[in-house]
């Protein structure tokens, strides 16, 4: 059986994802026994998708002049 | 602008003979996408549109080599992830040692058990007035924890191809995830516990 320090390890490197089919298993099980371990795997989960909310476009001016920059650039090539 | 299909074989052989026109279009799609996954990276805007440029001068110089196989955006987000991968081996390398990985050993007891179990965050996570707090916290994750950390959480990768992308070993992606993931966590439950 897996400790909660390994389980925390495994998961939030995402080293569970090429464990064995044995040792998923095992991971599986103390999650759902351990209520530390899968508030802090729900944690994990939360936090990505809260980080991919905050995803936003960059404003048009400064796109804007980038763009007559690289295409300056580009002319020359 | 009109619509181009970026497949088809004539804007393409436009795109090899360098036509204007072409390129413009190419830069009027693509560069946004490619400054805000670089802003999203946690670069500075200066620093995301000078890697944009490095990636459309490089995608230009090297047009030859480009035979339509793959479409041409992935080509082009191919060359801008490798501009990232090179300028983190030239800023930032991994370090061996990183505090983070203390204050995590120390949550837990000698036999592996909570000694510090995690406190609740969900109104870090997702409340409304404190939306801000998982901007700041992202701030504090360090540049090459934060590229790692982004392709696999938002652009949703795979971690073998975040490796070579970044040419990085599985073990060293392992470890950077670990310690991205963890600092966002303590940084926000840090936040969360001075709120209370």
């Amino acid at each position: 059986m897996y400790r909660c320090s390994e389980v925390v390890r495994l998961i939030s490197s995402d080293e569970y994802l090429t464990a064995g089919f044995f040792q998923k298993l095992q991971i599986r099980l103390h999650l759902a026994l351990c209520r530390n371990c899968s508030k802090y795997a729900r944690q994990l989960r939360a936090i990505a998708q809260a980080v991919r909310k905050t995803a936003r476009d960059v404003p048009a001016a400064e796109v804007e002049s980038a763009k007559s920059r690289i295409l300056q650039h580009l002319k020359q090539r | 602008m009109k619509a181009v299909n970026f497949s088809d074989p004539r804007f393409l052989e436009e795109i090899r003979t360098r036509d204007p026109g072409a390129w413009e279009a190419l830069v009027d799609v693509y560069l946004p996408q490619l400054l805000r996954t670089g802003r999203g990276m946690g670069f500075s805007a200066d620093e995301a549109q000078d890697l944009a440029q490095a990636a459309f001068l490089a995608l230009i110089e090297g047009i030859e080599n480009f035979e339509g196989r793959s479409h041409i955006r992935t080509y082009l987000f191919g060359i801008f992830y490798n501009k990232v991968s090179e300028h983190l081996r030239e800023k930032q390398r991994e370090r061996e040692n990183d505090p983070i990985d203390e204050v995590i050993e120390s949550r837990f007891d000698s036999t592996g058990k909570w000694r510090q179990p995690p406190a609740d965050i969900e109104r870090e996570v997702f409340g409304k007035q404190i939306g801000g707090m998982i901007e700041e916290c992202l701030e504090g994750v360090p540049r090459a924890q934060r590229v790692a950390f982004y392709l696999r959480e938002v652009e949703q990768m795979e971690t073998e191809e975040i490796c070579k992308k970044l040419s990085v070993s599985g073990t060293n992606l392992g470890v950077m995830l670990f310690r991205a993931r963890n600092r966002l966590r303590e940084c926000l439950e840090k936040k969360g516990l001075r709120k209370r």
